[in-house]
């Protein structure tokens, strides 16, 4: 099957004719997969460094499994969340604390930009929360809320039931309410029309 | 929830929502790195001829000019070995159990072989 930029074939069919040495594949596939991964890692981890090597690492992972890799099994996303979660939380567990200044500071403070800051400042705000959750409810609620899967393919790639996955969600959730409690300027939780 | 809770939790989800559609910037160089590894890893990359052991034993010792001399001696002496002139015990025969051989305490089994030739 010829590849051109616009193919929308499936990732498993772009993989196997990877396997079969078709470089273009690698292409689409790296173009169409590698941004979720690297934003996923950095979701996971709050930093920029740690999640540029994982992203790299779980890439590496996909190219040197493609040869074995059969059609109509797990979807390569689902694999690749997986094992970019698992790169990440090995990584958390040898640092045992994450750090709390993955996030760049805004370097701009021209009044035209002030908006942008306040977003900024909103995300690392978020993300220092995020990082400061267990893992698990860290990633659970990365996957629903950011890379926007539902209940079943999150219980799928984290290997639990639905209801595990609610359950996570939801004291993942408590507890960043808890903590942004006493910060809504900070958020820009207080908006206009107050 | 009281109203304040999920009032908060409304609040939670709208800045997760503005967090997943925020742009996330590849670092430079990494899609690049993706690619060099693919192609690394890629089958034709890894193939490599495979030289079966004759071809390396071939290519150390010069080449089939060399071997084609080595195999002539060792034919030479194998067809003595099997079908010795008259006199000679048949060590063919010996091994397949067609012959009784009687091995006196010369070298015959070694004559059998030619290997006695080279001797001066």
């Amino acid at each position: 099957m010829p590849l051109d930029d616009k193919t929308t074939a499936p990732d498993d069919v772009l993989l196997r004719a990877y396997a079969r040495g078709e470089g273009r594949a690698a292409e689409i596939l790296t173009a169409r997969l590698l941004p979720r991964v690297y934003a996923h890692a950095l979701r996971l981890l709050g930093d920029v460094t740690e999640a540029e090597d994982v992203a790299q690492d779980a890439m590496m992972r996909l190219w040197r499994t493609a040869p074995a890799w059969r059609a109509g099994e797990a979807k390569v996303t689902t694999w690749l969340y997986r094992v970019t979660a698992n790169l990440c939380i090995d990584r958390l567990r040898r640092r045992r604390q994450v750090p709390l200044d993955g996030i760049d500071e805004p370097a701009d403070a021209r009044p035209s930009a002030a908006a942008q800051m306040q977003q900024r400042s909103r995300l690392a705000a978020l993300q220092h929360g995020l990082n400061a959750l267990p893992d698990r409810q860290r990633q659970a609620i990365v996957l629903r809320h950011m890379e926007g899967l539902s209940n079943t393919r999150i219980a799928e790639i984290m290997d639990i039931g639905p209801r595990a996955v609610e359950s996570l969600i939801a004291r993942g959730k408590r507890a960043l309410v808890a903590r942004f409690a006493g910060r809504r300027e900070e958020l820009g939780y207080e908006d206009d029309t107050d | 929830m009281t109203p304040t809770e999920i009032e908060e939790m409304d609040k939670l989800d709208k800045l997760l929502e503005e967090a997943a559609h925020a742009p996330v910037d590849l670092p430079p160089g990494l899609a690049a790195r993706v690619l060099q590894d693919a192609s690394a890893m890629s089958p034709t990359a890894r193939q490599r001829p495979k030289l079966s052991l004759v071809s390396r034993i071939s290519s150390a010792l010069g080449g089939w000019p060399a071997l084609g001399g080595l195999a002539a001696a060792s034919c030479a002496g194998f067809w003595i070995g099997f079908s010795p002139p008259a006199g000679m015990p048949d060590a063919g025969a010996f091994l397949l159990g067609e012959e009784e051989v009687t091995l006196d305490d010369s070298l015959a089994e070694l004559s059998g072989f030619g290997w006695d030739m080279e001797e001066g």
